[in-house]
Formats: structure tokens, sequence, C-alpha cells
């Protein structure tokens, strides 16, 4: 399996990043994005979590939700490219693909619901 | 600064923009997100909503439609206008048909062409599924064989039909049917189904025709077995040297590997119909040979003990004598009481979750139809305005002689 090598700064990696093995099936975290940043070209979330999770035995409410191939597809499919900074998501895990490729872990199925306030639609310019 | 979720039926003091985190923005400079309060009102909340798989479907679809599309192009070019147009039109038209119930129910014309992806996948479920059935009744355990001749620059009839009969040469030999040999050499196959394919390697520029076969019968092959089968092939077709088997396999519930055994997902490369397209769709030169080499050919046929499980299959097409239970009422009808109505484009249906169609309700254009066209009760005339002269005006009566002047009945009064 290829190394990973990933760099950024220390303020965005103030928050653990939730890994794949984390993720089973059924369990499902709701968030606030409170930042949006890149490492290696990929997006990644920092998020406040509606209630703590446990992660490498600590709790925490605060977390980085990297842009997995399971989360990404399941943003498509939402007609969403990305998530931005203040939006409310429900992140459900619903079961995992293998993967054809040997070697490969399995992909991570997703179900996601965001809520984002729409200001450019629905209040004119002159009124904001 | 982070916003809490909002409540249920609760509004929120507008939260101050957040700006972008130092170095390394994401979001392609895309706002943050806000709502707003103002004189004209809070501004609405979007939901968007997804999953993988709904992303895995959809890229499905959309690569179906490109694949289609290309055949589109090639069959024009070659002149097979017809085709093209049912190509294009597969499942797009839908016919209405109305159960004695009451229900019009509506189902996508398909165009049963050898490379629409739609069509080949409609056709290989019902032969996986006899064909599994099958494997499981006899219990038997299963391999998979893979024989190949050399590559071909031009892809004829000839080539397909000279394949399947050496094929049947050798299921006649002694290493297939096992006569006059040892205990040890193994049991004999017991009968199979194998299908026809081939595919175009646009690297060297010609046509792999190869067969996949499913075999029953023996456990396992024995290396002396292999090689004699090996040359046995090499000598039938005069040049063809590879061939591959593989035991069956199906995966158990807890991810077991279960050898000799078949299921839905192992037979699917068996039995796809489904050509490779993708490689030379985009070729019409090739398509035009593709379709006249494989034109009559049975792409999948059985032999052996499995010789009758297509023909149940072909029996199962709707004979109008037969009856058949409706999934609307539940009730059995016939199949010649349902009275045909036409057809119906892609407009006016839709798509159910469950993947089955209905007519779109529309209330507006149902009742247009529904009213007779006949003029109403009463009859309006047309209202002629008459344009008056404005030199003479006659008055109807006599003109006084002289001016008459009547008293002031008011007069006086304060």
């Amino acid at each position: 399996m290829a190394e990973q090598i990933f760099r950024g700064r220390s303020g965005d990696a103030s928050a653990p990043f939730i890994p794949s093995e984390w993720w089973e099936r059924g369990k499902s975290i709701v968030f606030v994005v409170e930042r949006v940043f890149r490492i290696e070209g990929r997006l990644n979330y920092g998020v406040r979590l509606l209630k703590p999770v446990e992660l490498n035995g600590e709790t925490v409410d605060e977390v980085s939700v990297g842009e997995s191939a399971g989360f990404r597809m399941a943003m498509q499919a939402a007609r969403c490219r990305e998530l931005r900074e203040n939006d409310q998501v429900i992140l459900t895990c619903y079961g995992e693909t293998p993967s054809k490729k040997p070697g490969n872990s399995p992909r991570k199925d997703f179900e996601i619901e965001i809520t984002r306030q729409e200001v450019e639609d629905t209040i004119p310019e002159y009124a904001r | 600064m982070a916003s809490p979720l909002q409540p249920f039926g609760e509004k929120l003091p507008p939260v101050p923009r957040a700006g972008f985190a130092a170095g390394n923005e994401g979001g392609r400079g895309a706002r943050a997100a806000r709502y707003v309060h103002t004189q004209i009102g809070t501004s609405s909340h979007r939901v968007y909503r997804g999953k993988t798989h709904d992303w895995v479907v959809i890229s499905r679809k959309r690569e179906r439609a490109a694949l289609v599309d290309k055949i589109v192009t090639s069959l024009e070019a070659v002149a097979r206008d017809k085709e093209a147009k049912a190509l294009a039109m597969c499942g797009r038209c839908f016919k209405k048909r109305r159960l004695p119930c009451g229900v019009c129910e509506v189902k996508p014309l398909a165009c049963d062409h050898m490379l629409c992806p739609s069509c080949a996948a409609e056709r290989a479920k019902p032969l996986q599924k006899r064909i599994l059935a099958r494997c499981l009744k006899s219990g038997k355990p299963l391999s998979f064989l893979t024989l190949t001749v050399p590559n071909v620059p031009e892809l004829t009839d000839e080539v397909i039909r000279k394949m399947v009969k050496d094929f049947a040469k050798l299921r006649r030999t002694g290493v297939w049917t096992c006569k006059k040999r040892a205990e040890a050499f193994g049991s004999a196959v017991s009968g199979g189904v194998f299908s026809i394919e081939s595919t175009w390697n646009s690297k060297m520029r010609s046509w792999h025709p190869h067969i996949h076969v499913l075999i029953e019968g023996p456990r396992k092959f024995t290396r002396d077995r292999l090689a004699e089968l090996r040359a046995e092939w090499m000598r039938i077709t005069g040049n063809a040297k590879y061939l591959k088997l593989l035991p069956l396999y199906r995966v158990s519930k807890r991810g077991k590997k279960i050898t000799g055994r078949a299921d839905r997902k192992a037979l699917r490369e068996l039995v796809k119909y489904v050509t490779k397209a993708a490689d030379f769709a985009a070729e019409p030169a090739l398509v035009d040979e593709f379709l006249k080499a494989f034109k009559n050919v049975r792409r999948v046929q059985a032999f052996g003990s499995f010789l009758g499980v297509f023909k149940e299959v072909e029996r199962e097409q709707g004979d109008e004598t037969e009856w058949f239970r409706c999934r609307h009422c539940g009730g059995e009808h016939l199949w010649r009481e349902c009275k045909d109505e036409g057809i119906a484009t892609l407009d006016e249906v839709e798509q159910l979750p469950d993947g089955t169609w209905q007519l779109r309700f529309d209330f507006v254009r149902e009742m247009r139809e529904s009213v007779p066209e006949s003029p109403p009760p009463w009859e309006l005339t047309p209202y002629e305005p008459q344009h008056v002269g404005q030199g003479e005006i006659e008055f109807a009566g006599e003109q006084p002689a002289e001016r008459v002047e009547y008293p002031n009945l008011f007069e006086g009064v304060a």
C-alpha cells in the first residue's frame, strides 16, 4: 500500500481526524462546519460536533473530516460541490463496499444531509 | 465563530461572517453561508441530501448514455438508421396498457439491440436466474473455463462458427467425457453453459474472440488432465494454445469463500450479454463488422445436462391465454383482456422510487381532454358597433315652437 504524507499547519490539525476505521454501519455524526482547509490538494473540514465522540480514548467535540471517496460521492449525489462554513450536516455511515483492487481498504458508504442558508437566491442584493 | 444548530421553528440572530482559514483555503473562494434577517424576510435554507450508492447509479447511467450516443452515431454512419433510431429511443417511449381493474400501466419499450447495454442487462437477468436455479439443484461442483483463439484482424461469422464447432469437437474428446480413462483421471463433464464473446484490442488493432464456459462435474482437474485438455484444444483449432480453468466460488454471508458453488455474481461474468463495446463503439466500421459477424448467432448456449434450461425462459414471454396476478389490485387478469392505449413519451410519465413507471398526473390536461369539444348552450353574436355621423342629430318627437319658461319652484326659499 502506498505511503501517504500529510503536511499542514498546526492550526489546521488542531482537531483530530476521524479515521476510516472508526466508521461502522449505523454510526452517525451531526456537526457544523467551522473551517475549510486543504491538505495536499484535498479538501478537509474542521467541524464542531453536536454530541462529542470518543477518538483514541479521548472525548472530543471538535474534529476534522476528510473527503474520502464515499463521502465525496455522497456529496456529488446531493448535488453539492463542497461544504461551506456554517453548513449544518448529518453524516451517517450505512455500510461499506469492498474494493476491486487487491490491497485497498473497503470504501465506506455514507448518507449525507446538508442544511445551508442560501442568501443569494432568496434575498435581493439591495436588501442584504 | 460557530453558529449553533438552529432549533426547529425558531429564529436565531445573524452570525457575523466568519473569515476563511489563513492559507490553504478551500471552497474555491466561496462565501461562508449564513442567514440574513431583513425587512423583506429571513433567507430560507436549502437542504441537500445524497447517498454514496446514488452516485454510483448516476455515474453508471451517464457512462451508459455516453456509450449509447457513440453507438448511435456509428450506426448512422454505416446506414443502419432504423437500428440507430431504435437504440436512441430505447427506454424513452412507453407502452400504455389498460388493465381490467382500471389501472393504466406503462412499460418502457426496449430496442432489444445487441449493443444496447440496458437491453442486454434485462436479457441476462432471467437467464442468470435459471442457470443459478439449475446449478443449485444438482449440487455438483462447478468450474469456469475460458477458451481463446489467436487474434484476428477481421471478425467474420466464419471465425465465430468455426470456434463454436471446435468447442463441440472438444466436448466429444476423451479428456472431456473420461471414456476409457482411469478413475484417478476424474469424473466426466456432465454439462454446462457457454457464451461467445469478442473484444477489440485497440493497441494491436485486432479482435479477440473467446468462449466462456461454465462446466459441471469434476471437482478438480489434475495437472495431467489440464495439459491434455490444452493439447486437445491446440490440435482441434490448429493454432490456439491458451485456455484458463478456474474453480467457481461464491462468498458466504460470513465472507468465507466456498469453491465449486455459484451465485449471481459469479454467473454475471458468464451470462451478461453485454458486449464490451466501449472499445470500438466510436469506429463505425468495427461496429458494422461486429454486428455482421454475430448476426443470427446464439451467444449463450447450453450443452449436456443443462439442455432445456433456456427453453423455459422463452416460454415466459406472455401468452394471451395466460393469467397473471395484477400487482395493483392483487387480482388475476387475462392478458387478452388488457387493452393497448398507445404510446406515452418521457414527459408524460414519471419513475417511482421502486423503479417502476406511472403516468404523470396532470389535472389540467386531463380536464381539458375530458371536456367534449362542443359550443356552449348560449350563443353569443358578435357585437358590431354602429358608427354615427357627427353632422346631424335627429331628435325623436316634435320640437316645441316657442321656448317655454317654467317658474323656479325654489324662488324665495332661504
